[in-house]
């Protein structure tokens, strides 16, 4: 078979510093390359290197073919002509790859214009059928929808649509489903699947996550600071390889499941959440009609959390996780229902801080979490307010340093600011702000969606550890399962507002008792299993 | 591009410096006294002793500037105060209460404010308190309230979605604390920058208004006025008129290159490698 793209001796070099050194690069047709490694290893710059799409001051070596023909000589009215037609690029942000105020038909259709030279009408009907390839038929998603008025999944859709719309040779995906929950992952990755099939493509698939390399990839290129540390078919994660790194980001990405947990059932719940349901007022009404069923968010939901346990809240995104995660804050009042916490009732309007002191919450997002403006000592001390009386400040210097200290961060951390610290350093000192006040439950909200394999792996540990030092109860919520079945004992389903299942996460995954809780269980990443498979046909191919 | 943006933002900042050091030092000293007039030397070019020359009531135009400039940046200064004194809370304010009574008064006072002509209303304060410095700084220090709140209200909109702020809730603070504590930290950039440019629009709205006769009065000296008084000579001498010009587009570039090198240090969009 014919190389369609390959690099040799592919280098990026920054002012004289290497960022990219000596990659080789060769695949074939209807092949998907997998290209990992930690943040900052220079995935996203191979990319753009193959694409000649490198910003300003970087400088490219080495020699790039695309089906046969050289093209890191190619002048840049060549490369414009290339990319889009025989070389696409699928980023990993669907919403900033669309733009926001054209509908996604006259987005489509303009690759069409552009390359084909076809006129508007002709080619917004090429961009109908390409968005009905890629699981948009016009029937149920009209073209002149704006991206605003798609999901995350569809957005991605889209612009996979408009990558793959002139029938590329070589796509290249970065990081395409990061920003996707995992069921919505697995759909385009599906369909990223079948594209490849059908058109014959070569893929280059880039992402931090080996379960999804493991799953998709034929070949395999793993980079650490710039350098290739293993080329080869993928299975040979599958074996004991030679290289310790490579063992090391296989167990790293492996979450082991979390121990069976001693019955609390005798003990009083700390938190009881009952037929508590929520919606949002409709925008056209002056919003009476709240508890109309078209926009409620949660319906009766009940459950309650003993003191000291673990309990997963697992669910896609739009589900109403995040709404119910807001109601147990007390962010927010529900419509009906009740909340307690220790036997209180947690209201939004009237929350004494004796009871706001013990509960506290992790967000998903280490660069939101955190006023940019203030010294990291600062930001821990915040809940300290809640006390009363305020300890001084020298105790709380001395808390801050005690609740950094039990996250695993060197406690000299209070005096950086925020943008000095690396994504699970921000999830660590999130987590030791919600610990300084001593709760007795924590919230923690997709705390490491965020996060690399390997620091997920880390700062998950560190999570659950602490927690369990403190005996603190904690909720995580996440849409992932494998990550949930890592920590928590029991689990919890929630779809389409309504509280599918609940129960032992080891009797969730075996056997699911709702056809939404089998769906994430399909969709949740697994490494072990992929290997398992990857194992068996690689001694197939050997006999 | 780094390099032009540091250099505008070094030459603002020492036009600026100037400027204010000038209005500092005429306080102690000016060349001649600016109020004395001496008819026998009107209206003469620059020399060593004038050295921008005099104007037609024979006053040293170098020494009305001086003294002038004192008058420009101290009302300037101050109605960017009242603006930013008055502009922020509210803007505050109705930022922590999107959406909800508070919110639409701010927004609403802010329209009439700026439905309403500038001049007409400082027309309006000088005829009811008489002309002078202090009608001035009402009358532009109202037309900055508006502003400031617009700009406090329209950051810090999409800042109480943040986490951090969902944080310092669960923390126990108050939407007051937080406006104090969270909000205005990041919203100070715009607010610095933004008050460079009211302050160069307050220099050329005081000359301005000095011009049409509603600023200081005489004999007390002003750039607008000099502008005025001597803008009939222009055939005969035009150095009081161009001197005044001068000193007027020199501080309005001055404090517009500062706001300039200001907006390109505070406010850059993230520099985006990879």
């Amino acid at each position: 078979m014919t190389r369609v793209i390959s690099a040799s001796g592919l280098c990026v070099h920054l002012r004289g510093t290497a960022l990219l050194e000596d990659i080789d690069i060769s695949l074939e047709k209807g092949r998907i390359l997998g290209i990992t490694g930690e943040s900052g290893s220079g995935k996203s710059l191979t990319a753009l290197a193959l694409m000649d799409l490198l910003p300003g001051p970087l400088e490219r070596r080495g020699v790039i073919s695309l089906e046969g023909q050289r093209i890191d000589n190619a002048d840049d009215a060549e490369m414009s002509r290339l990319r889009g037609r025989r070389i696409s690029l699928i980023f990993q942000e669907p919403m900033t790859a669309l733009n926001p105020l054209l509908p996604i038909g006259v987005q489509v259709a303009e690759v069409f214009r552009q390359h084909c030279g076809l006129s508007r009408a002709d080619a917004e009907k090429e961009a109908a059928l390409v968005l009905a390839r890629v699981g948009l038929p016009t029937e149920i998603i009209p073209p002149g929808r704006l991206p605003d008025e798609l999901s995350g999944g569809q957005r991605q859709r889209v612009v996979i649509a408009m990558a793959i719309a002139m029938k590329p040779a070589v796509l290249i995906a970065d990081e395409p489903t990061t920003s996707l929950d995992v069921t919505t992952q697995k759909e385009i990755l599906d369909l990223l699947r079948a594209l490849v099939t059908e058109d014959e493509m070569a893929m280059i698939l880039i992402t931090h996550d080996l379960a999804v390399i493991a799953e998709m990839a034929d070949e395999l290129l793993v980079l650490k600071d710039g350098r290739s540390l293993a080329h080869g078919p993928v299975s040979m994660l599958a074996r004991q390889s030679q290289i310790p790194e490579i063992d090391d980001l296989v167990a790293a990405s492996t979450l082991p499941p979390a121990p069976k947990a001693p019955a609390r059932s005798s003990m009083p719940p700390l938190l009881s959440v009952s037929r508590v349901s929520h919606g949002y007022p409709s925008k056209r009404g002056k919003g009476h009609d709240t508890a109309g069923a078209g926009n409620l968010v949660l319906s009766d939901i009940t459950f309650s959390i003993a003191p000291g346990e673990a309990v997963g809240l697992v669910g896609r995104s739009g589900c109403g996780k995040t709404t119910l995660s807001q109601l147990i804050l007390g962010l927010s009042t529900p419509l009906s229902g009740q909340i307690t916490l220790a036997d209180e009732p947690v209201d939004s309007r009237n929350f004494p801080r004796h009871l706001r002191r013990r509960i506290a919450a992790v967000f998903q997002d280490p660069y939101g979490s955190f006023n940019p403006r203030r010294p990291v000592g600062w930001l821990v001390a915040e809940p300290l307010h809640l006390l009363n009386p305020s300890p001084d400040e020298k105790e709380k210097r001395t808390r801050v340093r005690e609740a950094l200290m039990a996250v695993g961060l060197d406690p000299d951390f209070d005096g950086r600011l925020i943008h000095e610290c690396s994504g699970g350093q921000r999830q660590r000192i999130a987590f030791a702000r919600a610990l300084i006040t001593r709760p007795s439950l924590i919230v923690l909200d997709e705390p490491v969606s965020a996060l690399d394999a390997p620091v997920r792996k880390r700062v998950l540990a560190s999570m659950a550890e602490t927690a369990a030092a403190f005996d603190i109860a904690t909720l995580f919520i996440s849409h992932d399962l494998s990550v949930v079945r890592s920590v928590c004992p029991r689990v919890m389903v929630l779809a389409d507002g309504k509280l599918v299942e609940d129960n032992a996460t080891g009797t969730v995954f075996s056997h699911p008792g709702h056809p939404e809780t089998a769906r994430l269980v399909d969709a949740a990443p697994d490494l072990g299993r992929a290997l398992a498979r990857l194992g068996t046909d690689d001694r197939q191919k050997e006999r | 591009m780094r390099r032009r943006s540091s250099f505008a933002f070094r030459a603002g900042l020492a036009i600026t410096l100037f400027m204010v050091i000038m209005a500092v030092a005429a306080h102690f000293w000016t060349p001649h006294d600016p109020a004395d007039m001496d008819i026998t030397i009107r209206l003469q070019p620059p020399s060593l002793i004038h050295p921008f020359g005099t104007d037609h009531f024979g006053r040293d135009v170098f020494s009305i500037i001086m003294a002038g400039s004192r008058i420009t940046l101290g009302v300037a200064l101050a109605a960017v105060m009242i603006g930013l004194g008055i502009g922020v809370p509210l803007g505050l304010v109705a930022g922590a209460f999107h959406g909800r009574i508070a919110d639409d008064a701010v927004l609403r006072a802010n329209d009439l404010i700026f439905a309403f002509p500038a001049l007409l209303t400082a027309i309006l304060i000088a005829a009811r308190f008489g002309p002078g410095a202090y009608t001035v700084i009402i009358a532009i220090g109202l037309f900055n309230i508006p502003v400031f709140a617009r700009i406090s209200r329209a950051a810090s909109l999409p800042l109480w979605h943040r986490d951090f702020i969902r944080a310092a809730f669960l923390a126990g603070k108050g939407k007051g604390l937080i406006s104090v504590e969270h909000i205005l930290p990041n919203i100070a950039h715009l607010l610095i920058v933004q008050a460079s440019i009211q302050f160069s629009l307050a220099i050329l709205a005081e000359a301005g208004l000095s011009y049409i006769g509603l600023g200081v009065q005489p004999p007390a000296p002003s750039w607008g006025r000099l502008l005025a008084d001597s803008q009939t000579m222009v055939s005969i001498s035009p150095y009081p008129v161009v001197m005044a010009g001068l000193a007027i587009m020199l501080t309005v570039l001055g404090f517009n290159l500062l706001a300039d090198g200001l907006k390109k240090r505070y406010i850059r969009t993230r520099e985006v490698i990879i």
